[in-house]
């Protein structure tokens, strides 16, 4: 598999008061393609400010960051928010649908900002709806449909200008298990492909199985790496192995 | 992303409601007031539109406006028709009288006379025959709003003026003036019965220019040979609405008011639509995470502003235009000019304008990564 993502170094502080906070501090991390992987960690370790940066949202102090060969760490900011148009996919911890739009308007979004006409916008982000089950709620709003349901209409947004790189923030915290299982099986089966990475920041343990890597983080620094069952039955590839002895550096 | 903007405006009823009806409000006071301030200074030259047929008129170098003659000698007449350019000139005289009604009370009344020769000055709207009736013995013409003022008098009624009695030989279609005295017409070669003699008589000269001479030369040309002012027709009101908007207070009042509730309305569709934006930052915060440009955020922004201030826009000006349409045989009359409109909408380009920057500002703070932060 070819690396998805691949941090060398990252660290970031933010201002306060009393001085700049480091809160990642010389962050290393290797991600293939074709996988799921989880960033674990307690409250304040520093998984958002990560994704952030994995998402080219925030710049990093030092330290260099490629997604998909494109090192976002050294472009401007304009060529970093098309990157984030053309790249990349977001499902939010509280979904962030705008709730005057139908289900398709929602997740015809990102094919919007693109440029795309709106007919064809909604038509594909009707189908991207009816291929996660939702085919028969594309015209209700985001209060007409349950968590579970609004989920799925995020995840249809994330995915439907065919990102390579999908961040999920807490994709499960506001869901019950059944549906929390429902929509890590949706991401499971029908959004992780070969091309494409997906990274869930969560700290919901009920989701681990789902992981092909999880990825631990304390005090600002991956503490560990582990790839689950499934992935160390498979034959590693060349960039796994990469990957490995990058995170083990 | 223009229609998700308007979408996301337009299917947020209440406060799309609430934001129309301000600036609907705004869009209303700037037309209706300057309206209403267009047909009260109207109303301070009705007398000149009503007296047709006038080119020039000739009065006391003092004379400010209209409704303040100051009386000249019977000779100016004869002086003014020497000049060269007019082709008549007829006599004007302006004053007030009092009319006993039949239940003893009185009611004041402006009274005019004109040259029964000619009928230069006679109202404009008004039938020959009852022109002509003019010419008889003790006849005068009353405008139709002062006959319901002096006890529905009609034609063939006599009444007593200032003493002496008149007969009411015809009535006549006025516009509304600024004071809101019955108005009557008399015979130039009678007003010495009707009003208490004085050896100045003559408000007014009215001329009829000759062909082909200029308005203008003229009135200069009367000016040098007589020491009166002679002034055109259109200028002539156009003095007297200034007088009346430097004098009366009435412009600094509806400036005031106006500008005043303007502001308000200004302040109020701001306020709601800087609410709009807060209340929708997260999710244009989210827009922008997904990689829409600031361009893009602001034309979404500037969209919705648009929308709201031309359907707002549409709203106000049609309810002025219904208001000033249903007042135009009232006391209150509105005129809206077709300039007027133009102003309006410039002005409400200006509202939104404001409206969406203050917008504008509150997305140049917008963080994409606070999307995460919930």
């Amino acid at each position: 598999m070819p690396l998805a993502v691949e941090c060398r170094g990252i660290s970031r502080g933010f201002d306060s008061a009393t001085g700049r906070i480091p809160v990642l501090q010389g962050v290393d991390l290797a991600l293939p393609a074709g996988e799921i992987a989880m960033l674990l960690g307690p409250s304040g370790c520093g998984k958002t400010t990560l994704i952030q940066i994995l998402a080219a949202m925030l710049d990093a102090d030092a330290g260099d960051c490629t997604v998909f060969g494109t090192t976002i760490t050294a472009i401007s900011a304009v060529a970093r928010t098309q990157f984030r148009q053309r790249m990349i996919g977001f499902c939010f911890q509280q979904y962030q649908l705008i709730p005057t739009l139908t289900a398709a308007e929602n997740a015809a979004i990102p094919l919007l900002i693109a440029g795309v006409p709106m007919p064809r916008a909604v038509e594909r982000a009707r189908h991207e709806l009816d291929a996660l089950g939702l085919g028969d709620r594309t015209g209700y709003r985001p209060n007409q449909l349950s968590g579970g349901q609004q989920q799925r209409v995020a995840i249809a947004r994330a995915v439907v200008h065919e990102p390579r790189l999908v961040v999920c923030d807490e994709p499960t915290s506001a869901l019950d298990h059944r549906a929390g299982q429902s929509v890590m099986t949706l991401l499971r089966e029908r959004i992780v492909r070969p091309d494409r990475c997906v990274i869930i920041v969560t700290h919901d343990n009920r989701i681990l199985s789902y992981a092909d890597r999880t990825c631990h983080m304390e005090d600002g620094r991956i503490t560990a790496v582990e790839s689950t069952d499934a992935l160390q039955h498979s034959t590693r590839s060349s960039a796994d192995s990469a990957a490995t002895a990058l995170n083990a550096h | 992303m223009g229609r998700i903007a308007i979408a996301m405006l337009v299917r947020d009823g209440s406060r799309y409601l609430g934001l129309v009806v301000a600036l609907a409000f705004t869009a209303l006071v700037i037309t209706q007031q300057p309206a209403t301030l267009l047909g009260v200074m109207a109303r301070t030259t009705a007398l000149i539109r009503d007296t047709g047929g006038v080119d020039l008129w000739v009065m006391d170098p003092k004379v400010l406006y209209v409704e303040e003659p100051k009386p000249m000698v019977d000779g100016m007449l004869y002086r003014v028709r020497g000049v060269p350019g007019v082709a008549m000139a007829a006599p004007f005289y302006k004053g007030q009288a009092r009319v006993r009604l039949s239940d003893g009370s009185f009611q004041n009344c402006e009274i005019i006379a004109v040259d029964p020769a000619s009928f230069i000055g006679a109202p404009s709207r008004l039938s020959p025959s009852s022109l002509a009736a003019l010419r008889e013995s003790d006849a005068i013409l009353v405008d139709r709003a002062g006959a319901r003022t002096l006890q529905n008098t009609t034609v063939g009624a006599t009444v007593e003026l200032n003493d002496t009695r008149a007969r009411v030989v015809g009535l006549y279609d006025a516009s509304a003036g600024f004071q809101t005295l019955p108005r009557l017409y008399t015979a130039w070669t009678r007003i010495r019965n009707f009003v208490p003699a004085e050896r100045k008589m003559l408000s007014y000269v009215l001329v009829q220019l000759a062909p082909g001479y200029d308005a203008e030369q003229v009135a200069r040309d009367i000016e040098q040979r007589t020491g009166l002012q002679a002034v055109p027709t259109q200028r002539f009101a156009a003095m007297t609405r200034d007088w009346f908007l430097k004098n009366s207070g009435v412009m600094a009042t509806f400036f005031g008011s106006s500008l005043i509730a303007m502001l308000i309305g200004i302040f109020i569709a701001a306020q709601t639509f800087r609410n709009f934006t807060i209340d929708h930052i997260r999710y244009f915060g989210a827009i922008a995470a997904m990689g829409a440009s600031f361009g893009q955020l602001v034309r979404m922004v500037l969209l919705q502003a648009g929308m709201a201030g031309a359907v707002a826009t549409g709203i106000g000006v049609g309810a002025a235009s219904l208001i000033s349409y249903g007042s135009r045989s009232s006391e209150v009359t509105s005129n809206i000019a077709p300039w007027q409109l133009g102003l309006s909408v410039a002005v409400m380009l200006c509202v939104g304008g404001a409206v969406a920057l203050l917008s504008v500002r509150k997305l140049r703070g917008l963080e994409p990564a606070a999307v995460f932060r919930g």
